[in-house]
């Protein structure tokens, strides 16, 4: 008997294990973990999801089409987790989940109530940067993404609705593929973020983007300025 | 001062038993009726349930021993125009429409009718057959007198023909006749106005009108029916193929909120009767009932369910189709829900047959207007105390039986009309004592 | 005895909202389930088994029955039943309390409009959603007698830009243009937020509330006596949920309506179009406005004659294939390649719509992988004001 996996943006604990009322299980202790080295995170399709639209192919080779399951597949050993086809996929059939101790979560629930200065998104994949951050960016006013691949603009929206300040995206300048097509595509993405806010009324200075190379520093002066502001 | 009359409005077969019951006990009975024939939908019908009886040889009978009864008085073809006064002393006027035939020189023979050039639709066979502009509503039809349509005639509109004048040995037609007005006094009335049809055409996801192999039950009937269109061969509209595979779709336009909320009590019976029948006319015949509930409360009802279950091949599948579609060859398709094994299923078949829900006719409106009756709120005629006087209506003096009160088959509207005649006789007895 | 606990006193009551939709006279015949477009591509779905699976179930298991998110809430199924079980109505609680529950969909676009509607409840923005007016040198003003109400056009433009539809310039500016020519200045809100249909739908209620409240108080403002829309999701909601749950008494019509009424009393005039179009009933028209006569009166004065029904049309007509800018999937799309195919079939090469999301969600199925599913790609999908504002006089 096939095994349906469901999707939660992050399942309450009290649910975790329980079967569904029509047959289904919650899936993340279902999800298939990949043991290559530190690996801290799997990217995945949902099968009944994926309606074969044109949206992810473009951004990764390792996103395959499979023509007898007509889903997509992701090859998961050469994966980097970046991030971007999650952000290019409509239907929400690609999904990322974190299998390690790491915080990788895009939930902002545990900012409601609080007023933060400025949530980082930023790169899960380098200690230095995350070094810059309040509590090493893994504070209450953090949000990390695997990488700054992940950005969406719903991300940020959420986030300044939520009562923070500001939203600083964090990503390095690795000119390793697929990085380098990441930082247009993100930058792609907060130009939409800039554009969406200004017609909403937010000011669009809120969103900021702090793109360099690790030891140039910038993203603590980004965040005092956010929150001075 | 209180009469020993009654008036009769509807010579069904249970205004003809309500007729003979009173008219046995001594009572002079005016029966009135419509139609040029009395007999009403029992007449229509092919066989009965649930004892499959011929319909038409069991009524005739009743009808004769009612026309001929010399404590009867039958109008046909006439109307109740007005009624006055209270119970015991009731002042009607009855409109008799003009026949333009002589009553007393008519023989019924039929020889007008093969002459006369104007064919229109038979409202008899539900349109499905043709009958002339003077005609005999139906073979066995008493009184045995041909009438002219005033509407479709051709010399009454347009001053031409009077082919059957010339035809007639008799020198009955008469087209200078003029309505006539008699005036009656009677003591108490009872009402058997009967049922209409509710049209098919309400429900667009039927495709009634739309396809040809779509009919209703009573169109069915017709077909099956010895003296009906096809001569009782059944042969399906859109080709004349006799069909081996028929889906009944019960509850078609009742049991819904969005057409008549009551349930009209009859058609999971005849369903079953139509279905039996069609199996002996051919061995073959297969047939499909998609029901909700199969509603058969009766004296050897739920028995006549489980004979044709196993003797006729009959299917019965618990859904309530959402849809009807046809594929090119015409044959129809039927779309549904399948409610025991839960699974979304189409069948093609050879027919379907509606069972139409049935409503008070035009008739029961007009008299419920006419004699100031109380109605319910689907119109039918309303019965104050149903519990202890169920033939009782809001005015004392006028009862009512049969379909214009509730939905009823022949048992208990024969059964009804006893009972009216019962109380009839019980209160004008009294009264004149 | 003892040890024995004493018997509970039972709740007599019926949950209210099982009251309210009529669920309990569910005759259990199957007539939903036969007309439900999920159910045609979805088998495991339907209407008539999830109300007795929620009648059964605990609270917990609502939470992660994933069926009650599949259903379009399309209205198809409570036009059809015989006992007046409003299904929609009941999907729409149940979602409430699954969301209470942790219970959760999958929302489509990143959820990027969700986030746009929780912004607008939020705070007090000052949003510059009038730029079209200009564009489309039309006149508007700030208080009238007829409203527009805009709706969302001006934030799908930004995100589905890629499609190339009929964008928020061309809509709107096309209705006021059309309302100008009749001598009509309608108002229009520069502090209108989004009508919350999606929110109201999928059981958010708390952000329903905050959008609804806001917006009666603007559509007060502008003293109008009569809103027009060019969405009939906006239409249906302000027509009935604002009036039921907001209290707002006032006349709503959908743009097809409204050009329909102009029509017949002669105050536009159109030049005459050929050629052979086939129309999309919307399902907030057609199933919860109950008006399929209206669009078509209006494409028939345009184009007399060229209109040819799809197989399924009218009040028998099929969704769109996506809800709410959720659980779009691979049935979905089963939804839409039928529904393209259907079209083709009809001979015609223009389908007209009369709801925005039904052209975006065509023009994305459109801009796929056609070929592949059998469905011509040089299909056109116009909306109906822009159909009329090009044949007008």
């Amino acid at each position: 008997m096939t095994k349906k996996v469901t999707v939660w943006h992050e399942a309450p604990k009290a649910l975790q294990g329980k079967v569904g009322g029509n047959g289904m299980e919650v899936a993340l202790k279902e999800v298939p973990v990949q043991p290559i080295g530190m690996r801290a995170f799997v990217t995945f399709v949902i099968p009944d999801y994926c309606s074969d639209c044109i949206y992810c192919e473009g951004t990764c080779a390792n996103l395959k089409f499979n023509k007898e399951r007509k889903i997509m597949i992701v090859n998961q050993v050469g994966c980097r987790g970046c991030g971007q086809c999650i952000s290019s996929c409509p239907t929400g059939a690609l999904q990322q989940r974190n299998t390690y101790l790491g915080k990788i979560d895009e939930d902002f629930t545990h900012l409601l109530g609080k007023e933060p200065a400025a949530v980082p998104q930023s790169c899960n994949m380098c200690p230095v940067v995350s070094g810059e951050m309040p509590d090493q960016g893994n504070g209450p006013n953090s949000v990390r993404l695997l990488c700054s691949g992940r950005y969406e603009a719903s991300l940020a929206l959420e986030a300044l609705t939520k009562g923070c300040k500001g939203v600083v995206v964090v990503g390095c300048l690795f000119k390793d593929f697929p990085f380098e097509r990441n930082k247009v595509a993100t930058e792609d993405k907060l130009r939409f973020s800039k554009l969406l806010m200004m017609r909403l009324g937010i000011d669009p200075d809120k969103v900021q983007h702090v793109n360099k190379y690790v030891t140039e520093g910038g993203v603590r002066e980004c965040i005092q300025r956010l929150s001075g502001a | 001062m209180t009469t020993k009359d009654v008036l009769v409005i509807g010579a069904s077969i249970v205004g003809i038993q309500v007729s003979i019951d009173l008219a046995n006990m001594g009572f002079k009975v005016h029966l009135v009726e419509s139609t040029p024939s009395i007999g009403g939908r029992m007449a229509q019908l092919d066989k009965t349930f649930p004892t499959n009886d011929c319909s038409i040889c069991i009524l005739a009978p009743k009808m004769i021993e009612c026309f001929q009864h010399p404590n009867v008085d039958t109008m046909t073809y006439s109307e109740v125009a007005s009624i006055e006064g209270n119970i015991g002393d009731f002042k009607v006027k009855v409109r008799k429409k003009p026949r333009y035939i002589d009553y007393n020189k008519c023989t019924g023979c039929g020889d007008c009718t093969t002459k006369c050039p104007t064919k229109v639709p038979n409202e008899f066979d539900l349109d499905l057959g043709q009958r002339k502009a003077i005609y005999l509503p139906f073979p066995q039809a008493v009184p045995r007198k041909v009438t002219i349509d005033a509407k479709v005639c051709k010399y009454l509109t347009k001053g031409v023909c009077r082919v059957c004048e010339k035809t007639c040995q008799a020198g009955a037609i008469k087209f200078d006749q003029k309505e006539e007005i008699v005036d009656l006094k009677v003591g108490a009335v009872v009402v058997a106005t009967g049922l209409d049809f509710y049209d098919m055409k309400a429900l667009p996801e039927y495709g009634y009108g739309k396809y040809k192999n779509i009919i209703t039950s009573m169109e069915y009937e017709r077909l099956q029916c010895a003296s009906g269109p096809t001569l009782g061969h059944i042969k399906r509209p859109s080709d004349g193929k006799e069909p081996l595979r028929i889906a009944f779709i019960q509850c078609a336009g009742s049991r819904d909120v969005r057409h008549n909320l009551y349930c009209t009590g009859v058609c999971c019976m005849h369903t079953i009767k139509e279905a039996i029948m069609s199996n002996e006319h051919n061995n073959a015949t297969e047939s499909f009932v998609f029901y909700m509930d199969m509603r058969t409360p009766g004296k050897n009802f739920q028995e006549y369910m489980y004979r044709a279950e196993k003797e006729y091949k009959v299917n019965f599948i618990r859904s309530r189709p959402a849809k009807v579609t046809v594929n090119e060859k015409g044959d129809p398709i039927v779309w549904y829900e399948d409610t025991v094994d839960r699974k979304l299923k189409s069948m093609t078949v050879d027919l379907v047959i509606l069972a139409q829900a049935l409503v008070p006719s035009k008739g029961t409106k007009e008299m419920a207007k006419v004699l100031g009756v109380k109605q319910d709120q689907f119109g039918f005629l309303d019965i104050p105390d149903s519990l202890l006087k169920p033939v009782d209506t809001s005015v004392p003096g006028i009862f009512a039986c049969g379909f214009c009160q509730a939905p009823t088959d022949i048992p208990e509207g024969v059964a009804q009309a006893s009972g009216a005649a019962a109380r009839v006789a019980e209160m004008l007895e009294v009264s004149s004592r | 005895m003892k040890g024995e606990k004493a018997p509970v006193e039972a709740d007599t009551g019926v949950d209210p909202l099982v009251m309210r939709t009529n669920v309990l006279y569910c005759l259990d015949c199957g007539k939903c389930t036969g007309t439900c477009p999920v159910t045609a591509v979805k088998p495991g779905f339907s209407p008539r088994r999830l109300v007795e699976m929620t009648l059964m179930a605990k609270p917990e298991e609502i939470a992660t029955n994933n069926y009650i998110w599949d259903c379009l809430t399309c209205g198809k199924c409570s036009n059809y039943c015989p006992t007046d079980v409003r299904f929609s109505d009941y999907i729409k609680g149940l979602r409430a309390r699954a969301l209470e529950q942790g219970g959760f969909s999958v929302m489509n676009h990143g959820g990027i409009t969700y986030s746009i509607a929780r912004a607008m409840a939020k705070g007090d923005l000052k949003q510059k959603r009038l730029e079209w007016v200009g564009g489309a040198k039309v006149t508007v003003a700030e208080k009238g007698d007829v409203l527009l109400f805009t709706g969302c056009m001006v934030y799908f433009d930004l995100i589905f830009e890629p499609l190339h539809i009929d964008g928020a310039m061309t809509v709107l500016g096309n209705a006021v243009s059309i309302m100008n020519r009749a001598g009509i200045v309608p108002a229009v809100m520069a502090d209108e937020v989004c009508c919350g249909h999606d929110e109201l739908w999928s059981g958010e209620e708390g952000t329903f509330a905050k959008l609804m409240e806001k917006n009666i108080q603007a559509i007060k403002r502008t003293g109008a006596k009569k809103i027009v829309t060019v969405c009939p999701e906006c239409a249906s909601t302000i027509k009935k949920y604002y009036k039921e749950m907001g209290g707002l008494e006032i006349e709503v019509v959908h743009i097809s309506q409204f050009i329909d009424d102009l029509l017949k009393g002669g105050k536009i005039k159109l030049r005459l179009a050929k050629g052979k179009v086939t129309f999309q009933d919307p399902c907030r028209l057609a199933q919860h406005m109950e008006e399929v006569d209206a669009p078509r009166n209006v494409i028939a004065a345009v184009n007399p004659g060229g209109l040819v029904e799809m197989r399924d049309s009218k009040e028998l007509a099929s969704c769109c294939g996506t809800a709410l800018w959720r659980n779009c999937d691979s049935f979905s799309e089963g939804m839409r390649g039928d529904r393209l195919r259907q079209a083709k079939e009809t001979g015609a090469d223009l389908v007209i719509t009369a709801c925005p999301k039904c052209q975006i969600h065509f023009s994305c199925t459109l801009s796929g992988k056609c070929e592949e599913k059998g469905i011509d790609p040089n299909l056109k999908v116009k909306d109906l004001v822009t159909y009329v504002a090009e044949n007008m006089e």
